[in-house]
């Protein structure tokens, strides 16, 4: 027998991993997933902080860009507008000189339209600037040079009009002198022809000639003057009018012939007619060049410089604009400092909780880990122990088989006896039931009979109850009957003497009465004993009735007892069929205890060839964690736990032999039932 | 014994024993008569019979006695009596258990009545005891027994 000296239990407890936190109830696969989670997690608000506050940044830029561009464009649009003034003020000059050249509508219209166009484009500044000054953005200068310009667009649009009006005039005059001179001079030429033809007065050609030469000289003089303006050339063409005109009147004074005459005064008037138009014509060319021109020269100028000035005020941008600018420019710096700052600090944050998170889960990991290789270390030489242990159980399991085998022996000896009892049992109860029917048969005829003895008393005593009325009757009678008889002596007495036979009579009716009521007594008395004599047999009968019932009672409780008994006889006999059967078990039971005694043994050899290879697997994990030198230390434990083994070893031999045994008991079992 | 009560009595029965009244002082016996209660200072009457249109007082003759009370019923007799008073006769009833019989008591059977039924006030009515057939029976004198003055208020009540 082994004794335990070698076994070792360690205890558990002291062994128990420190719990870190809540973080060891979880999966250590969950547990990694949650750190690295939490660092993704940390970098993903790293970075959507950063894309927030370059969103931020990119947004204020936009704005600035916004602001920036807006102002850009507004300004971009005055200077055009401004450009396209410019532009429209040269070409209205262009225009206008051709027209002044060559006067026509289309000309005229050409002026006018870009006149127009000017117009627009100032106007349109004008608002733009309007707006800008309305905004804070100061424009007066600009306003102002729009509202002057406007102003003398209008008058220059206005003047031009009139210069084309006076130009037409002109022109109209002009064509009229140009008619007049001409049909003055055709009718002169006529008339010189004329006279030449006819023999003429030398005078009177000479004087032809002249006209004509002073009216060409005129003509040519008005011609030159339109270019020149030179008044000398004027006066020179009106003296060499008036000449004309003189010279006119003179012939026709000499003029004898009608015809001569009219037509002279027809050249006169035509003259006359020439030098009206003439004088009209030179003071609307006066107009024109004097007023008009110098007025649209004049405006064109003013509208020239002030175009040219408006594009060099378009391309100036204010002060508060510039300020905005910087104003923008700075804020967009402090705005990036600030989100810089926010980067940083989430930097610093994801880097610290990072940290954080990282030792956590580590040492959550690594500390467990530790605790549990050393529990392995105590396991292996618990399992060492333990296969021990079993040896040891399996000992006990043989002893017990040979105990189970006697108690069988004795259990299937009871048992014979039990099957006999039964069957006798079984015996009695059907005599038993036999003699029940008997007797509840004979109990009936009983219960008829008394029945009728019941009826019969029943009879006898309503008779006597009639008798003992009547009998009743006859004792009233005789009680009056005395008191009559009494009544008759009291008046016997009464009558004295007389009465005294009536006493008498009276006498013997009471005797009379007595009698009766003696008689009436004793038949009452008989009567009464007759109605004890029947009560008593009523009772009797009710007496028997219940004695009856109760045999019939307590034999239908012996039947019902008696089919009791028999059912439990079956049961019993089924009862000890099934006993049978469990001993057969039991034995089959007991033989394979034996053949499991033997794999005990065998399985305690292998118990103890794994805690060997658990404690090499320990090992091998403390080196992991700890470092190769770790594992040195458990070289004691395989020692202890090779003597271990063989002693478990020389167990098994002892388990094999009881096993044996085992096997012997149990067949001479199974011989000792099938005999019973 | 200032008169001879010799003479035919009529015994009754009260609570079992048997008393004796004299015969010329008994008018008639009656039977299963109906008494009218009416309400007495006197504990002894029971109230009032009509006899044939006659209206007598019923003295239940127990109580008047001195006995225990007995209640009304089938068997009790009514003995009507007469007694004189002042020269007026006086008729009562007299309800005792039950009548018997008519006897004969000479002189010698009877008794005086014995020093301690003296001493009682209510056995005043006893004036003598006749010894007839081995028995003891008190006789009742009827004069004794009717109180003139009750009598007479109930007969005019």
């Amino acid at each position: 027998m082994l004794s335990p000296q070698d076994s070792k239990t360690v205890p558990w407890n002291h062994l128990r991993p420190p719990t870190t936190a809540n973080m060891n109830h979880k999966k250590l696969s969950t547990r990694l997933y949650t750190g690295f989670g939490a660092i993704i997690a940390i970098l993903l608000v790293s970075g959507l902080a950063s894309t927030f506050a370059f969103d931020k940044i990119g947004s204020k830029a936009d704005e600035i860009d916004a602001k920036t561009n807006k102002i850009v464009d507004v300004n971009l649009e005055t200077l055009i507008n401004s450009e396209k003034q410019a532009i429209g003020a040269m070409s209205t000059l262009a225009y206008e000189k051709d027209h002044l050249l060559n006067r026509s509508d289309s000309n005229k219209t050409k002026v006018l339209n870009n006149a127009n166009n000017l117009l627009e484009a100032i106007e349109n500044n004008l608002a733009i600037y309007k707006k800008l000054q309305n905004e804070g953005y100061g424009r007066r200068d600009q306003i102002k040079s729009c509202q002057e310009m406007i102003g003398s667009v209008d008058l220059f649009k206005k003047t031009f009009l009139l210069l084309d009006k006076n130009m037409e005039k002109e022109e109209n005059l002009y064509a009229k002198m140009a008619d007049d001179g001409t049909s003055a001079m055709s009718q002169i030429d006529l008339l010189y022809s004329q006279k030449i033809n006819s023999d003429a007065n030398k005078e009177e050609v000479e004087t032809f000639k002249s006209i004509t030469n002073e009216i060409a000289q005129a003509r040519v003089n008005n011609i030159k003057y339109k270019e020149s303006q030179d008044p000398k050339l004027l006066s020179s063409s009106q003296k060499s009018l008036e000449m004309a005109y003189a010279l006119l009147r003179s012939l026709e004074t000499h003029t004898s012939s009608a015809d001569e005459r009219k037509s002279l005064s027809k050249v006169q008037q035509n003259i006359l007619s020439y030098k009206k138009a003439q004088s009209e014509w030179t003071s609307i060319i006066r107009t024109i060049n004097e007023e008009n021109r110098p007025l649209i020269v004049r405006l064109l100028n003013d509208i020239s410089t002030q175009a040219l000035a408006g594009v060099e005020h378009a391309e100036k941008v204010t002060d508060k604009e510039v300020q905005e600018l910087l104003a923008n420019s700075s804020s967009m710096q402090s705005m990036s400092a600030s989100m810089q700052w926010m980067i940083m600090m989430t930097i610093a944050i994801s880097i610290i909780l990072g940290s954080t998170i990282s030792y956590m889960i580590t040492r959550s990991i690594t500390v467990p880990i530790k605790a549990i290789s050393e529990n392995l270390a105590a396991a292996s030489q618990q399992g060492s122990s333990v296969s021990y242990q079993v040896s040891a159980a399996s000992q006990e399991l043989a002893e017990g088989s040979n105990e189970q085998a006697a108690s069988l022996q004795e259990t299937s000896a009871s048992l014979e006896q039990m099957a006999a009892m039964t069957k006798q049992n079984a015996e009695s109860t059907r005599m038993a039931s036999d003699l029940m029917h008997d007797s509840e048969n004979s109990v009936q005829e009983v219960e008829e009979g008394i029945h009728e003895m019941s009826d019969a008393i029943n009879q006898i005593k309503k008779s006597s109850d009639e008798t003992v009325k009547i009998n009743k009757t006859i004792d009233e009678i005789a009680f009056q009957t005395n008191i009559l008889a009494l009544n008759a002596a009291v008046e016997a007495a009464r009558a004295g003497e007389a009465g005294a036979g009536f006493s008498v009579v009276a006498d013997e009716v009471r005797a009379l009465a007595q009698r009766a009521a003696e008689a009436a007594h004793a038949t009452s008395s008989l009567l009464q004993e007759s109605q004890q004599r029947a009560k008593m047999g009523v009772s009797i009968t009710t007496k028997l009735e219940s004695a009856i019932n109760k045999n019939v009672e307590s034999s239908h409780k012996i039947a019902s007892i008696v089919e009791k008994i028999t059912e439990a006889s079956n049961q019993q006999s089924i009862g000890i069929d099934q006993v049978t059967t469990a001993l057969n078990q039991i034995s089959d039971i007991t033989q394979r205890n034996a053949s499991h005694a033997e794999e005990n043994a065998s399985v305690s050899e292998e118990m103890a060839g794994q805690a060997h290879m658990l404690s090499d697997v320990v090992m091998q994990l403390k080196s992991i964690i700890n470092g190769i030198n770790a594992g040195q230390s458990e070289a004691y434990v395989h020692m202890k736990e090779d003597s271990l083994i063989d002693d478990v070893k020389k167990d098994q031999h002892l388990l094999e032999n009881h096993s044996t045994n085992d096997h012997q008991v149990d067949k001479k079992e199974k011989r000792t039932i099938q005999i019973t | 014994m200032t008169k001879s009560l010799s003479g035919k009595y009529i015994t009754f029965v009260l609570d079992e024993e048997e008393f004796g009244i004299n015969i010329l002082n008994v008018q008639e016996i009656i039977q299963k008569v109906k008494i009218t209660k009416l309400p007495y200072n006197e504990a002894y009457v029971d109230g009032v019979i009509n006899l044939r249109g006659k209206v007598i007082p019923a003295i239940d003759l127990r109580t008047k006695l001195g006995m225990e009370r007995a209640e009304i019923n089938d068997r009790n007799c009514i003995i009507i009596v007469h007694s004189q008073h002042e020269g007026k006769i006086i008729t009562a009833g007299l309800r005792v258990d039950s009548v018997s019989e008519v006897i004969d008591i000479k002189e010698e059977e009877i008794e005086e009545p014995t020093a301690l039924i003296r001493q009682n006030p209510q056995a005043k009515a006893i004036v003598g005891m006749a010894k007839h057939k081995d028995a003891v029976k008190p006789l009742l004198e009827v004069d004794y027994l009717l109180d003139y003055k009750v009598i007479e208020s109930i007969s005019k009540a």
